[in-house]
C-alpha cells in the first residue's frame, strides 16, 4: 500500500477510521453485555440461595407452627435447639438460625450466646414482606425468614436464617472476569472479521479514494516537474483517465493553469504600473 | 467508476455498511451470549446441587416418617400431591420420581412444557446445557426400600437469561444503528465532503474565480489540494492588493479584495448524527411515559387514563403550537442557531421530568421539551430541504425521516432497557446527556450555509417560486385523509394504548419498549427502499394509499385476536404501513405546494392537531367503550380517510386529463 500523505494519512486511512469506529461501538456493546449479564448472574444466584433458604425456613418453622397453633409461646418449645441444629446441618455454610417472637426478640438460636433481637435489616425486610416469606441480601450476607402464625392468623414470631454473602460476591466477580475474558476474545476475533468485511465492503470507496489520491499525486508531480523545466503550465496527465479520474485531473490542470496565468497577468500589470 | 459523478454512492454504502455491521455486532453478542450461558450453567451447579439435596432430604424425611409408622412405601397416601408442591417450590426441577428398590415406580410428577428452541435446535448441546439427575436412597432400618430421583431442567439457566438476551439483542440493534451513523459520518467527513469542496473550488478557479477558500482538511491528497487551492486564492489576493486600484480591473479574473471568503457547503449529512442523537434523547421515555404519568400523584378529579394521556396531549399541543412558526423561526434565526438554542432546554426538561413526582410537573416539563423538540427538528428539516436545494422528490425528506425514526427507535428501546435495569431516573438522565452530546455534534457539523439565516447569505439554489402556493383541494384531502389519521393512530395506539395494553398483560418497561420499537424498526429497515420507490416507478400516491390501507388493517386486526402477540403484530403492521406513507407524504406535499413554506407548515400543524384530537378522544373513549372498540373506530377512520383521499386524487386526475 503506497503512502502518499504526510503525517501518516495514507490511502488506508479511511478504512482504519471506520474500523476504529466499528470496534469502539462493538467494545461498548460487549462491555454493556458483560455488565448486564453479571448483574443478572448476581440476581439468579442470590435468587437461588434465597429460594432454598425460604424453603428451609418453612420446614424449620413447621414444629414451632404446631406449638403456636395449640397456644404455646415459641420460647416454650423444649427441643428447639435440636430442631434448629438439624436444620443448620443441611448446609454447613449457614451462619445462624434464630427463632424470634412477635416483638422481634430472639427466643432460640444456634448462636451462643444468642443475640437479643433481630438485626434492623431483617426487621425492615420482614415488615416489607407483610406476612409472606421473605429474602434479603445485605452487606453481611443473606437473610431469609418466614412468619409463624397462631390460630386465627395472629403472628407469634418467625424463623430467620443467616447465610454468608461472601461466596456469592466471589462467584459474581469470577463470573464478571470470565465474561470479560470471553468478551475480549470475541472482540479480537470481531476486529479481524470486521477488517476483512470492511475491506471487502468498502472496496469501491477505497479504490475511489486511491484513484483520487493518485490523480492528485500525479498532478503534484507534474507541477514540480514543470517548475524544473520552467514550463508555463503543469505537465499534463499521463494515463490518469484509466481509473476514472480524468475529470479531476483536467480540473486540477485547468485550475493550476488559470492560477499561473492570472499570477503572470498581475505581475505584468504591476510592472506596467511601476 | 467515475470520481466526479456521485462521488460516494451513499445509498449503496449505507446498505453495505448496515449488512456488515449487523452481522458483526450480532455475531459478537451471540458469541459472548453462548459463553455466558455456558459459564452460568457451570457457576450455578453447586447451588443447584444444594437445592436438590434439600428437596430430596425433605422428601426422604417425610417418607421415612411414614415408613416408621409402618406404612408400606407403595401405600403412602397423597404422595403425588406432596411431590407436586415440591415441584412448585423449585423452578429448576423437571421431574421427581420415587421408585421401590425393585425399580417399580411409586410416584412420579413432572413439569409440563414444550421443548425450547434451544433444545429443538440442539444448541443446548453445543453450549453444554445438560440434564442433571440426583438420586438418594430411602432406608427403613438397614433395608433399602426405595430411591428418589430428581431431574434438573437443562434449560433453567436459559430461561433465566431470556430477558438479558432480549435486552442485548435490542442493544445490538441500537449499536448497529449507532455504528452505521458513525461509519457514514467518518466516510463522508473524511472523503465525501472534502472531495465535494475540492471539486467546487476547482470549478470556480478554472473559471477564473479566486474569491473563495474552503475548509482545509480531508485525507491524504485531498487535504493537500485544499491547502493548495486556498493558497492560490490567498496569494492572488495579496498580489492584487499590491497593484494600484485603477489597474486591478484589467485582470481577467475575479480575485478577493481582502482575504478570500470561506465557502460553507451544506449537505444533509451535516445534521445526520446530531439529529439522530437528539431523537434518541427525546424519545427516551416513549416506552414508559404513560405508566410513569399514571403512577405519579395527581389531582383527585383526574382519572388514571386521562392522567396517562396528559403528558402526550400537552406534548402534541406544544408541538402543534410551534409548527406554524417553526419554519419561519428557522428562516429568521438560522437552522443552526435554532437547533443549538433548543438543545440545553431539552436536556433540562428531560432531567426535570426524571425528578418530577407529580403529574403536573411531568406534564409541564414534557410540554417544555415538546416546544424545543419542535424547534430543533424543524430546524433540522429546514436545513435538509435547503441543503438539498432544488433536488425534488422524496429522497431528502426520506433521509431526514429515516434518521429521526432511527433515533426514535433507539431512544424508545434504550429508554425501556435503562428504565427496566436501572430505574426511570437513570433513563431520563441518560436522555439529557445524549441531548447535550447532540448539541456538541450539531455545533461542530451544522456549519453549512443551509444553517444560516435566510437572506444572510445567498441561497445555494433558488427556491421554486411555487413555494408560496396556498392550500388546494388535493393537499387538504392529503392532510385530512392521510396525515391526520396517520398521526392520530401513532399517538393513540403506539404512544398511549400500547404501553397500557401491554402493562395490563404483565409486561414491564423493557418488554413494552421492545414492542414499541417494532413500529420504528420498519422505518429504519424499509425507509430507504420506500424513498427509492417514491422517486421511482410506483410513485408516492400508490405508496401512500397502500400504506394507509395496511395501517387500517393492522389496527382492525386487534378485533380478531388479543394479547401480547396481537399487539406486537399490530404495532409492526402499523409501522410498516406508516413507513410506506411518511416520506412519500412529504414528497407529495412538497410537490403540491412547490417547496417549504406555508403549505409544509400547515402539514405539520394539521398532523399534530389530528393527533391531539385523536388522543383526547381515545382517553375519553377508553373509559366508555374500552381499548378494543377504540382501536376498531380508529381503524375505520383510517380506511375512511384513505377513501376520501383516493376520490379527490382521482377526481383531480380526471380534471387534469
Amino acid at each position: 500500500m503506497r503512502d502518499c500523505g504526510a503525517g501518516g494519512s495514507g490511502k488506508m486511512a479511511l478504512f482504519w477510521r471506520i474500523w476504529t469506529a466499528v470496534i469502539l461501538v462493538n467494545l461498548v456493546v460487549l462491555t454493556l453485555f458483560v455488565g448486564l449479564a453479571t448483574l443478572q448472574f448476581d440476581s439468579i444466584n442470590s435468587g437461588l440461595v434465597g429460594e432454598r433458604l425460604v424453603v428451609l425456613a418453612g420446614r424449620t418453622a413447621a414444629p414451632f407452627q404446631a406449638a403456636a397453633k395449640i397456644g404455646l409461646p415459641l420460647s416454650s418449645v423444649r427441643n428447639a435447639d435440636a430442631l434448629l441444629e438439624r436444620a443448620r446441618q443441611t448446609d454447613d455454610a449457614i451462619l445462624a438460625i434464630h427463632v424470634f417472637d412477635a416483638a422481634g426478640r430472639v427466643v432460640h438460636s444456634t448462636d451462643t450466646p444468642a443475640p437479643a433481637a433481630l438485626p434492623p435489616e431483617a426487621l425492615a425486610a420482614r415488615t416489607a414482606a407483610a406476612g409472606a416469606s421473605w429474602h434479603s441480601e445485605t452487606e453481611g450476607g443473606f437473610l431469609s425468614g418466614i412468619d409463624i402464625t397462631a390460630r386465627g392468623g395472629v403472628t407469634t414470631g418467625g424463623i430467620l436464617i443467616v447465610y454468608p454473602g461472601g461466596g456469592n460476591v466471589t462467584r459474581v466477580r469470577a463470573m464478571g472476569a470470565e465474561l470479560a475474558l470471553a468478551a475480549i476474545a470475541v472482540l479480537l476475533a470481531a476486529a479481524g472479521l470486521s477488517a476483512v468485511l470492511l475491506r471487502l465492503g468498502l472496496d469501491r470507496q477505497i479504490r475511489m479514494f486511491e484513484a483520487v489520491d493518485g490523480a492528485i499525486a500525479d498532478f503534484e508531480r507534474g507541477a514540480w516537474r514543470s517548475a524544473a523545466a520552467a514550463a508555463a503550465d503543469p505537465v499534463p496527465a499521463d494515463g490518469a483517465s484509466a481509473d476514472g479520474t480524468a475529470e479531476l485531473r483536467q480540473l486540477l490542470d485547468a485550475a493550476e493553469s488559470r492560477y499561473r496565468a492570472t499570477g503572470r497577468a498581475i505581475a505584468a500589470t504591476r510592472e506596467v504600473g511601476e | 467508476m467515475t470520481v466526479s459523478s456521485g462521488r460516494i454512492d451513499r445509498d449503496r454504502l449505507r446498505g453495505r455498511l448496515t449488512l456488515m455491521l449487523a452481522t458483526l455486532v450480532t455475531a459478537s453478542v451471540l458469541a459472548v451470549g453462548f459463553a455466558a450461558v455456558s459459564a452460568f450453567n457451570r457457576a450455578v451447579e453447586p447451588e443447584l446441587a444444594n437445592r436438590t439435596r434439600l428437596i430430596v432430604t425433605i422428601i426422604r424425611a417425610e417418607i421415612q416418617r411414614a415408613l416408621e409408622l409402618g406404612i408400606p412405601i407403595d401405600a403412602v397416601a397423597g404422595l403425588d400431591r406432596y411431590l407436586d408442591r415440591s415441584l412448585e417450590q423449585f423452578a429448576e426441577v423437571d421431574r421427581i420420581t420415587i421408585a421401590t428398590a425393585a425399580g417399580k415406580p411409586v410416584a412420579l410428577v413432572e413439569r409440563a412444557g414444550a421443548p425450547s428452541l434451544m433444545a429443538q435446535t440442539g444448541l443446548g448441546e453445543v453450549i453444554s446445557v445438560r440434564r442433571t439427575t440426583f438420586n438418594l436412597p430411602i432406608l427403613h432400618g438397614n433395608r433399602l426400600v426405595a430411591e428418589i430421583t430428581v431431574e434438573i431442567s437443562p434449560l433453567f439457566v436459559q430461561t433465566r437469561l431470556r430477558d438479558v438476551f432480549l435486552d442485548v439483542l435490542v442493544l445490538a440493534l441500537i449499536a448497529t444503528l449507532v455504528a452505521l451513523e458513525l461509519a457514514l459520518a467518518v466516510t463522508i467527513s473524511s472523503v465525501g465532503k472534502p472531495l465535494d469542496r475540492v471539486f467546487r473550488l476547482l470549478g470556480e478557479q478554472r473559471a477564473g474565480d479566486f474569491r473563495h477558500r474552503i475548509r482545509p482538511g480531508g485525507l491524504g491528497g485531498l487535504g493537500r489540494t485544499a491547502a493548495r487551492l486556498n493558497d492560490h486564492a490567498e496569494d492572488l489576493a495579496v498580489r492584487l492588493a499590491a497593484i494600484p486600484v485603477a489597474l486591478r480591473d484589467t485582470i481577467d479574473a475575479r480575485i478577493a479584495a481582502t482575504r478570500p471568503l470561506r465557502l460553507h457547503l451544506s449537505d444533509f449529512n451535516d445534521i445526520r448524527l446530531a439529529l439522530f442523537l437528539f431523537s434518541v434523547a427525546t424519545e427516551i421515555a416513549a416506552a414508559f411515559l404513560p405508566l410513569y404519568a399514571r403512577a405519579a400523584s395527581r389531582p383527585g378529579w383526574l382519572g388514571p387514563d386521562l392522567a396517562a394521556a396528559a403528558p402526550l396531549v400537552l406534548y402534541l399541543v406544544a408541538v402543534a403550537a410551534l409548527s406554524p412558526f417553526g419554519g419561519a423561526l428557522a428562516r429568521r434565526f438560522g437552522a443552526r442557531r435554532l437547533f443549538l438554542a433548543s438543545v440545553p432546554p431539552t436536556a433540562l426538561a428531560l432531567m426535570a421530568m426524571g425528578f418530577s413526582s407529580s403529574l403536573v410537573e411531568i406534564t409541564l416539563w414534557r410540554g417544555v421539551m415538546a416546544v424545543f423538540y419542535a424547534t430543533a427538528t424543524i430546524a433540522c428539516q429546514e436545513y435538509t430541504i435547503r441543503a438539498a436545494g432544488g433536488q425534488a422528490g422524496a429522497r431528502p425528506v426520506g433521509a431526514f425521516i429515516a434518521v429521526v425514526y432511527g433515533g426514535v427507535f433507539c431512544g424508545s428501546a434504550l429508554g425501556g432497557l435503562v428504565a427496566g435495569r436501572f430505574g426511570i431516573d437513570a433513563a431520563f438522565v441518560t436522555g439529557a446527556v445524549i441531548a447535550l452530546l447532540s448539541g456538541l455534534l450539531g455545533a461542530a457539523a451544522m456549519r453549512g450555509r443551509a444553517g444560516d439565516r435566510a437572506g444572510a447569505s445567498q441561497p445555494e439554489t433558488p427556491r421554486p417560486a411555487a413555494a408560496t402556493r396556498g392550500l388546494g383541494g388535493r393537499l387538504v384531502a392529503l392532510l385530512l385523509g392521510i396525515a391526520v389519521p396517520m398521526n392520530a393512530a401513532t399517538a393513540i395506539f403506539i404512544w398511549y394504548l400500547t404501553p397500557l395494553m401491554l402493562s395490563a398483560t404483565g409486561s414491564g418497561p423493557a418488554e413494552i419498549a421492545r414492542v414499541v420499537m417494532l413500529y420504528y424498526l420498519s422505518v429504519v429497515l424499509f425507509g430507504p427502499m420506500v424513498t427509492r420507490l417514491a422517486d421511482g416507478r410506483p410513485g408516492p400516491v400508490s405508496l401512500v394509499v397502500t400504506g394507509a390501507l395496511g395501517s387500517g388493517a393492522a389496527l382492525l386486526s386487534l378485533s380478531l385476536w388479543s394479547g401480547f402477540w396481537a399487539v406486537a403484530v399490530a404495532v409492526a403492521g402499523l409501522g410498516l404501513g406508516h413507513t410506506l406513507i411518511r416520506a412519500p407524504l412529504y414528497a407529495l406535499a412538497l410537490r403540491i405546494t412547490g417547496g417549504p413554506g406555508p403549505g409544509i407548515d400547515a402539514l405539520r400543524l394539521i398532523e399534530r392537531i389530528g393527533a391531539i384530537i385523536g388522543l383526547a378522544a381515545s382517553a375519553v373513549l377508553l373509559g366508555l367503550i374500552g381499548a378494543e372498540a377504540s382501536l376498531r373506530l380508529l381503524g375505520l377512520a383510517v380506511l375512511a380517510g384513505v377513501a376520501v383521499y383516493v376520490i379527490v386524487e382521482l377526481a383531480g386526475r380526471s380534471r387534469r386529463a
